[in-house]
């Protein structure tokens, strides 16, 4: 259980106005660079750049690569041509959700997939027993995200080719340094990745052509602001990964990740459970805006005097002006524009319990290519 | 020639445990095919030597765990089954020649072990109450039916065995060396260690037991286990299963998440709907199917499922019957050979590590007292279970043999007399030998795993897929039960 | 004069017990064997200038309203808490936080651990889980830490943590002192109560958390009375009626609170045809896993070469779950095996005080060390051997310190037993095994101080308690004493 710092942490650190720090997979990441929310709308109205060199990579190397991965996977990666990628999770023997990544296809033996959550022991046990090779990537390479309208300007501005499709990537040779340019993240935005000891003159690079564009760095904060206006959960923050091997929550549904099962694929670690249970799904994923400048985040919902869900993350949206929150709902009463009421229980801190309403509706909330509400 | 061939059922592996289950699946009006790898069937208990042009047995001697219900209704004993002993007592032989004798009938039982310790002999029609009733209680519950709660006194007890070492919980009733060593040699079945919390299940398991219409016996077999085969493959044939030996099974064929068949060593492929295996859970969903298509995490748990512990058999052939000293005993018992309690957890210890241990508890059968079939005329057979043994011991099996000849040689010496000079022959028929040979291949043995309901270690994650064979059942033994369950849960789900 | 209470034993438990009791008005008395109050508690000086804890570094935690309640802190206790664990290996070393940021698995063992104090609070007779298996729902709800009762503590590790090596140090750490195998079932529970203890040390010395209950107990008016024995628990009537001494006194109490062990409370404080059959041979079969042995040592200097966060907290030397199953087996054969699992601390880096300027003490912590040898007692040569087995393992890990050794002591189970009056010098009064823990402890069918006679209360290391916290099996009887009292039950 070591701590880790970032290859991006000296750069960071310079940035770093208040010193607050974070963890997120045993990395120190700069939380917020001074103001949360004006990162989380400079994401909107310009571009920033989010270290993303906390995500969990492996690189899956052998023959049998692509059926291992086939056979973990909720979509089949031997379906993907050298140089594709998609989006898929991995569950447990009784179809809970484990993690959720992108599986990258590099050559016909060659895999990589990037997750938010590590989850090593499950696939490297898995993968031995297989025979495939697993190396983690994760300390090797950093990566920097750039997310907004101005990405691809200030890419151009740096000498980048960003001319990729969504979910592609390219590998360039880069005034000197190797690096891969990619758009697996979920905002519209590019990712740089590239040896750990090459970050701090991609990031002098990137910040020094992003001057004109108004490049500013923005911390973890900002980033799980434009998650939960886009809709997206993520492991240990929304919801605890199945850590058994026969738990069997959470479900897909529940986190909003159904759509990234493949019905059509034969067989997955967990298929037959999720087939058997998905007809049965009690709790679905929505959004809920609630009515105050408050984030409520773990909060219970009622409708009706009945509990029938909880928020899981909750921000302020600046561009929305109002707090905004992932919620899990009983799949009845999930129609969108219902009202229910909020209530945060009393805590150490705030003696006394608050209590709104929000209503739900669709999500997401925004998505990157939305104008900005003035 | 790639030949595919329907049947409705197909069961793997044609020992004991598969050759119920076909009949059964065969009764129930299905097409049922039998596939052994072996030239014959009967699995592990066909394991034999060859001595004076006559064939003598390396398998168990004795039965306790043969489900009544399939002796009834596969009407084996009308198909040859006969018992030359239907209840054999348990001896413990002493050094001192004080042998403790324990039979059904608790008064004689009880002076034999007043000789030893009055108290325990007052203790010991208490002690056979309480297991048997507990025994009793939790019969329906290993037979198949759904759990029923227990009464508060039965569930404390229970409590109570499935979290104490067999030895602790020996100790808190008995205070003598001599019978807490006899009665402990049954808790090391299917490699229990007697200081984990579980072994002393296995007790209230072998009572639930019953043979011959008595609750806990343990019965000798007419013929050995040869006869008990000829009468189950007589019944498989009468009942219209198809038997096929000399044929191995390569893999299982899925289909997405279903098994649909099997594909054989020489590639023909046999479908059917419904496969059940009398194979190893390690080997049926480690081997014969993709890795991982049965789950990654039943898979970790497999890879974690090694059994340590094993036992071996020392057969030995004597040129007259053997001549126990001390005082005089019942001689087609169960003789139990251990020095002391401590016997039995220095032997796990030094097994855990990979050695064989000095005082390693035996236990011994004559068949041939009572059934001279078994052997040449006029010559016994010595069948000694040695447990516990290391399954993978620093020098190979192979080495090991002579020194475990000469251990269990050297032991029963001090307890016949002339001993050594009778014996014409000697096989150790050790665990890789069995595993080899014969496939056996037992997980480790826990009590959660004794606990479950009968179709969680029956079925699989793979659906139409079922295990009948030991790792099916609470304990592992010759049964027949888990495979009567096993065609249960097939023809009811298809029904 | 008729007390209310008398309290057999000094130890944390007993000063606790008598606080609370005597907070309540109770007339109560402590009867200590040895000179000074404290049990385990106690601080030694084993060479001139070097002062050292005896018996073991660390106790378990103290639950925080005791703390409060007793106002430990304003009588001098503070707790110093090692920041991590470390665990050196030839070749490389392993580095367990304790702190903030440590694995889920010990968060996990931590929470079940005080779940299951929590439920041990109630005096619920009988708490035993019934099997959740069993009839559809459960009369009684499962102890905290139930599914760790059956499984291993190797298996327990391999599903939860990653790393090999943060394996063997985990188990290790829940091993700390004690004799037991990873590999056999029921070896989870260590992670629920680490041999390793967890309170963190006493700044000045464990002494001082004895005097801070001994004045909190006089301060609430309790007497203790030292360099006495008790002989036996007087009954009449089938009631406790007091206590006599080895000297013949008899003290007149109208409830006893024994704070000794199982086996020594009822196997050598009551007359032997007093006790029921059942009770005397479930009292025989209690059984008893003492394996620590500890070696003090005076050093010349602090060692060099490691770094100060790892000098805080115990070094942990070349864990392998191989050798402690070997060690284990030799312990159960009654020989000493020669790398037993060594447990390094070097406290005066924490604590300054406990010698003089420039030098430094080092605790050795061995596990798997056998109460009784297979070939005699503990002779001095004996007692030599393990020194020199201590001292190979100190080497291993700082080079060249043999040659700043000034003195050392070696504490053998047999010298804890004399010590503490535990039976073999177990200090954790009874095996850590899944039928003598939780609901099971210390008897097989209720758990709480009461035992089966009335007016005799059970508190002490065999408590269900006391494996998990440090004066709560004292507290805890005393509740139950004070209730019993109240509701006329005792004359």
């Amino acid at each position: 259980m070591i701590v880790r710092a970032s290859p991006f942490h000296s750069r960071a650190a310079a940035s770093n106005a208040f010193n607050q720090w974070a963890l997120r997979n045993n990395f120190t990441l700069a939380q917020n660079f001074g103001d949360p929310l004006q990162e989380a709308l400079a994401a909107h109205a310009r571009v920033v750049a989010i270290d993303i060199s906390w995500r969990w990579r492996v690189l899956f190397q052998g023959a049998r690569a692509g059926d291992f991965l086939a056979q973990l996977m909720t979509r089949d990666a031997r379906l993907l041509e050298p140089g594709q990628s998609l989006k898929a999770l991995w569950l447990n023997d009784s179809g809970a959700v484990r993690g959720a990544g992108v599986v990258v296809r590099f050559a016909s033996d060659k895999f990589l997939l990037v997750s938010s959550a590590a989850d090593m022991s499950w696939i490297a046990n898995a993968a031995a027993i297989f025979g495939v090779a697993v190396r983690e990537m994760t300390e090797e390479e950093g990566g920097l995200a750039l997310i907004g309208p101005y990405a691809r300007s200030v890419l151009d501005a740096t000498g980048l080719a960003a001319d990729i499709e969504p979910l592609g990537f390219r590998k360039l040779f880069w005034r000197g340094l190797d690096v891969t340019v990619s758009r697996w993240g979920e905002q519209s935005g590019y990712e740089i990745w590239c040896k750990a000891d090459d970050c701090l003159i991609v990031w002098d690079r990137i910040f020094g052509a992003g001057v004109p564009y108004g490049l500013q760095p923005a911390g973890l904060d900002a980033a799980d602001i434009l998650d939960v206006e886009a809709g997206i959960t993520r492991p240990l923050r929304d919801y605890l990964p199945a850590q058994d091997g026969f738990a069997d929550t959470p479900t897909p549904a529940s986190l909003g990740l159904a759509s990234l099962i493949d019905p059509a694929h034969a067989a997955f670690n967990g298929r037959a459970a999720c087939m058997a249970s998905e007809k049965s799904e009690a709790r679905i994923l929505v959004g809920v805006e609630i009515e105050s400048d408050t984030p409520a985040p773990f909060a219970s919902l009622t409708h009706r005097d009945w509990m029938v869900g909880r928020t899981l993350t909750s921000v302020y949206s600046p561009v929305l002006r109002r707090a905004i929150a992932l919620a899990q709902i009983d799949r009845a009463i999930s129609e969108i524009g219902t009202l229910l009421n909020l209530t945060v229980p009393a805590s150490l801190i705030r003696t006394a319990a608050l209590s709104g309403s929000a209503r739900i509706c669709s999500l997401p909330f925004l998505s990157q290519s939305d104008p900005i509400a003035p | 020639m790639s030949e595919a061939r329907t049947y409705d059922a197909i069961v793997i592996g044609g020992g004991t445990s598969g050759l119920v289950a076909a009949t059964y699946l065969a009764r129930d009006g299905k097409k049922t095919l039998l596939l052994e790898a072996r030239d014959e069937f009967g699995g592990v208990e066909t394991a034999s030597m060859s001595a004076d042009g006559l064939s003598v047995s390396l398998a168990a001697q004795t039965l306790y765990a043969l489900d009544p219900l399939v002796t009834k209704q596969l009407k084996l004993t009308r198909r040859g089954l006969k018992f030359a002993v239907r209840d054999m007592p348990l001896v413990g032989l002493r050094s001192d020649g004080k042998h403790i004798v324990i039979q059904r009938d608790t008064r004689a039982s009880g002076v034999n072990i007043a000789i030893h310790s009055k108290r325990d002999a007052e203790t010991w029609p208490r002690f056979r109450r309480e297991l048997f009733d507990l025994a009793r209680a939790l019969r329906p519950f290993w037979d198949g039916a759904p759990r029923k709660p227990l009464g508060p006194s039965l569930q404390q007890t229970l409590d109570r065995i499935a979290r104490q070492g067999a030895m602790a919980w020996l100790d808190s009733w008995f205070e003598s060396e001599a019978l807490k060593t006899t009665l402990a040699f049954d808790a090391t079945s299917g490699g229990l260690s007697v200081l984990e919390p579980g072994s002393a299940l296995a007790f209230v398991w072998r009572a639930a037991q019953e043979m011959c219409g008595l609750q806990g016996s343990v019965a000798q077999p007419l013929g050995g286990m040869a006869s008990l085969i000829a009468a189950l493959v007589s019944g498989a044939q009468k009942a219209g299963a198809e038997l096929r030996a000399g044929i191995k099974v390569q893999a299982l064929v899925l289909d997405g998440a279903a098994a649909v068949g099997v594909r054989l060593a020489s590639g023909e492929t046999a479908f059917a709907d419904i496969i059940v295996s009398s194979l190893s859970r390690r080997k049926t969903l480690g081997e014969l199917v993709e890795p991982l298509a049965g789950g990654i995490a039943a898979a970790a748990l497999i890879s974690r499922s090694d059994a340590p512990i094993a036992e071996a058999r020392a057969v030995l052939l004597l040129r007259g019957p053997p001549a126990f000293g001390g005082v005089h005993v019942p001689r087609n018992s169960r003789f139990i050979l251990a020095e002391r309690p401590e016997s039995y957890a220095d032997a796990e210890m030094a097994a855990r590590s990979g050695r064989l241990s000095d005082d390693s508890p035996l236990e011994l059968v004559v068949p041939t007292l009572a059934d001279d079939s078994l052997a040449p005329p006029g010559q016994h057979i010595l069948s000694v279970l040695v447990r516990p043994v290391p399954r993978n011991p620093q020098t190979p099996w192979e080495q090991l043999k002579t020194e475990l000849a000469t251990r269990v040689v050297s032991a029963l010496g001090r307890q016949i007399a002339d001993f050594p000079e009778q014996i014409s022959h000697i096989e150790i028929f050790t665990p890789d030998d069995m595993h080899t040979q014969y496939g056996v291949d037992p997980a480790r043995l826990t009590v959660d795993h004794m606990l479950a309901p009968s179709q969680q270690s029956i079925e699989t994650p793979v659906y139409g897929l079922l295990l009948c064979g030991d790792d099916a059942q609470p304990v592992p033994a010759i049964s027949g039960r888990a495979a009567r369950l096993a065609a249960a849960i097939a023809t009811g789900a298809h029904k | 004069m008729r007390y209310d209470a008398a309290i057999i034993g000094a130890g944390a438990d007993g000063l606790a017990a008598a606080a609370t009791l005597a907070g309540r008005g109770l007339k109560t008395i402590v009867i200590e064997r040895n000179e000074k109050p404290g049990g385990r508690c106690a601080t030694r000086e084993f060479h001139p200038g070097f002062r050292a804890a005896p018996f073991c570094d660390e106790l378990a935690p103290i639950p925080a309203e005791i703390f409060w309640n007793l106002d430990l802190g304003r009588r001098g206790v503070t707790f110093l808490l090692a920041p991590q664990s470390t665990a050196v290996w030839p070749d490389r070393q392993s580095v367990l936080a304790l702190g903030a940021g440590r694995p889920a698995v010990l968060d996990q063992s931590v929470s079940l651990a005080r779940a299951a104090l929590r439920r041990a609070h109630v005096d619920e007779a009988p708490a035993h889980k019934s099997m959740a298996l069993f009839g559809g729902s459960p009369p009684q709800k499962p102890w905290p830490g139930e599914e760790w009762t059956t499984s291993s503590l190797s298996e327990l590790l391999a599903s939860k943590v990653d790393s090999l090596d943060l394996s063997a140090h985990l188990t290790a750490h829940a091993l700390g002192g004690r004799a037991a195998h990873p590999d056999l079932a029921g070896s989870a529970l260590h992670l629920l109560a680490p041999g390793v203890g967890g309170a963190g040390i006493v700044a000045g010395g464990l002494h001082r958390l004895a005097d801070a209950l001994a004045s909190a107990a006089m301060d609430a008016g309790a007497e203790i009375s030292c360099g006495l024995e008790v002989a036996e628990i007087r009954r009449s009537d089938n009631r406790a009626t007091g206590v006599s001494l080895a000297d013949g006194t008899q003290i007149e109490a109208r409830a006893v609170l024994s704070t000794l062990d199982l086996k020594r409370t009822f196997l050598s404080l009551f007359p032997w045809n007093a006790l029921p059959p059942d009770v005397s041979q479930r009292a025989a079969a209690f059984r008893m896993a003492a394996g620590t042995a500890r070696i003090l040592l005076a050093l010349a200097k602090p060692p060099r070469g490691m770094s100060q966060s790892i000098l805080w907290g115990p070094i942990h030397v070349a864990p392998d779950s191989k050798i402690t199953g070997a060690a284990y087996a030799a312990w159960r054969s009654g020989m000493l095996h020669e790398t037993p699992p060594t447990i390094l601390r070097l406290i005066s880096a924490t604590d300054l005080g406990l010698c003089p300027r420039g030098t430094a003490t080092m605790t050795i912590t061995l596990g798997c060390i056998p109460a009784r040898l297979f070939d005699g007692p503990w002779t001095h040569e004996k007692r030599d051997a393990l020194g020199r087995i201590a001292l190979a393992a100190v080497e291993s890990v700082f080079p060249g310190i043999s040659a700043d050794v000034l003195a050392a002591e070696i504490i053998a189970p047999p010298d804890i037993e004399e010590a503490l009056g535990i039976t073999d010098g177990d200090l954790w009064g009874g095996e850590i095994a899944s039928d003598q823990m939780l609901g099971f402890r210390p008897w097989l069918d209720r758990i709480g101080p009461r035992t089966p006679f009335a007016g005799v209360y059970l508190a002490g290391p065999s408590s269900a308690v006391a494996p998990f916290a440090t004066c709560a099996a004292g507290v805890i009887a005393a509740n139950a004493i004070a209730a019993d009292l109240k509701a006329g039950h005792l004359r």
